[in-house]
């Protein structure tokens, strides 16, 4: 049954490598202007100095991050609600890229910290803690993945745990907000007036990236499709080949 | 202070460029997935 | 009326199973005992750092265990095959949930409330009326951590490695539990600010509100017989 369900879609993942592929140029395009705009274009900060362009790559990853987990939630309930197994490679999909997103953000954050704040880890900072937490979930909900054999049950297990992972962030942020109110804050949040130009940098850095983020969920969809599609007709093959 | 900016560019590219390679890497798999079904088919049918 | 009863029937077969045997009951107190015992070898005997990482003692010594019998609330059903006669009465599974969850739960709290004691002796606090607070905090932690811990339980006992991959799940989605219980304690044990244990207490029956609601609604996915 499933069977069927995944070779119908064969056609169109042909239309999603397309797209992805006119996309391409677009991004290329996007990527250099957003580098532009945050090292040519943006003025120096004054208080913080260089080190804030990564700023502009950095909210980028996170936006998108965001963006990622929230499909794989929504393609966990689509997958309930329509039991197609093409909701599931979406979510698998996303929820990579939502790791290699945040994984950036992390990255990028713990480097930018060190010389402003003198931390690698500002563990106060709700936002810093947040994704962390949510870098977790999802690096769990892989996990999860990994280890079922693929079919419905596999399916269902992780369209649920997304649906609660994507669930738990916003109570994952108010807990860490009130922990820091209460804790003696070290770390006060920079942010507030940000120069126009600053803010023209950041509006070219956040859609590059989300152009970067639909490209890969169209390729990686298409491959987890080809991927199931192949594992089918060897089976097939498998079982109709013996006497 | 540009060494952290430096820093931070270069682990923007070097995450997405794993990405990449972990993605070609699974492209071959489906290629050599898609190539033992041909195979097999091609014996089936003999 | 007939939903409650059944609930509160799962969850009797659970606990009277547990209360002959009592083996689940021993074993999670001594390794929740061996916790605190442990930690308190990494620390100076008697130092303040040591009072001051308390409220994160207890609620670590709460929390592995808490995972042990969450695991095993589901396999001993798998291994005897007694799911599938569970499955097979007319009992909708949503109920399932309620008497899993509400045998986890008692069995949580009252481990719970024993390790109190003990922690109180091993680290020096006093048995006084504001302990209450902290069995207020302990009934809604262990509601949270029962709610999405039954849930997370049922989904993996399916598979192989599933002693692992209970507390990967687990522990990130309870961050909130975790943060709220252990800042609540120390409010109660040693800032005394009685506006923040409220908000606590606030974010712990948020947290326990919406799971129990989601797990609820969601178990009926998680079982494939």
């Amino acid at each position: 049954m499933s069977s069927t369900n995944n070779q119908d879609f064969l056609p169109r993942s042909q239309k999603w490598l397309q797209i992805s592929g006119w996309l391409l140029p677009f991004l290329y395009v996007l990527i250099v202007a957003a580098l532009y705009g945050a090292f040519l274009y943006a003025p120096r900060e004054r208080v913080m100095g260089e080190v804030q362009r990564i700023f502009y790559f950095h909210l980028g990853s996170a936006w998108n991050c965001f963006l990622a987990f929230f499909a794989v939630a929504l393609a966990g309930v689509l997958y309930l609600v329509t039991r197609n197994e093409f909701w599931d490679h979406v979510a698998a999909a996303s929820a990579e890229i939502g790791i290699v997103f945040a994984t950036i953000v992390l990255a990028t954050g713990s480097i930018w910290a060190r010389p402003i704040w003198n931390t690698w880890w500002p563990w106060g900072d709700p936002r810093v803690t947040t994704m962390l937490v949510l870098w977790l979930i999802y690096v769990a909900y892989l996990i999860l993945r990994s280890s079922l054999p693929d079919g419905e049950k596999k399916f269902k297990l992780c369209a649920v745990f997304g649906i609660i992972g994507f669930l738990d962030v916003p109570i994952v942020w108010m807990s860490i907000r009130w922990w820091r109110t209460i804790h003696p804050v070290v770390i006060a949040s920079s942010g507030g007036g940000l120069a126009p130009k600053m803010v023209h940098a950041l509006m070219i850095a956040v859609p590059a990236f989300t152009v970067l983020y639909l490209t890969a969920l169209l390729l990686r969809t298409a491959m987890h499709l080809h991927q199931g599609v192949a594992r089918e007709l060897n089976q097939a093959v498998l079982e109709r080949g013996r006497p | 202070m540009n060494t952290y900016l430096f820093a931070g560019y270069v682990v923007v590219w070097t995450v997405l460029f794993l990405y990449l390679l972990f993605l070609n890497k699974r492209q071959r798999q489906i290629g050599e997935d898609l190539k033992s079904l041909s195979d097999a088919i091609r014996r089936r049918n003999k | 009326m007939r939903s409650l009863k059944l609930i509160w029937i799962l969850a009797e077969k659970d606990l009277r199973l547990e209360y002959r045997s009592r083996q689940a009951f021993l074993t999670t107190f001594f390794f929740a005992l061996l916790i605190l015992v442990v930690f308190q070898f990494a620390f100076d005997p008697g130092s303040t750092a040591l009072r001051e990482a308390a409220p994160g003692v207890l609620w670590t010594a709460l929390l592995f265990p808490g995972v042990i019998q969450l695991n095993r609330s589901f396999q001993l059903e798998k291994e005897e095959g007694t799911l599938h006669g569970i499955l097979l009465s007319p009992v909708e599974r949503s109920l399932l949930f309620s008497g899993k969850f509400l045998a986890n739960w008692v069995f949580l709290v009252a481990i719970d409330l024993l390790i109190v004691v003990a922690f109180v002796i091993f680290f020096n606090f006093s048995f006084e009326a504001k302990l209450a607070w902290i069995l207020l905090l302990i009934l809604l932690a262990s509601a949270g951590f029962s709610a999405v811990g039954t849930l997370f339980a049922a989904m993996v006992s399916g598979i192989r490695t599933r002693e692992v991959l209970l507390p990967i799940l687990l522990f990130p989605i309870i961050v909130p539990t975790i943060l709220a219980a252990v800042n609540g304690t120390q409010e109660v044990l040693l800032r005394h600010q009685p506006q923040f244990l409220v908000r606590w207490i606030q974010l712990l029956s948020a947290f326990d509100i919406i799971f129990l609601a989601v797990a609820f609604i969601v178990f009926d996915y998680v079982l494939d017989e």
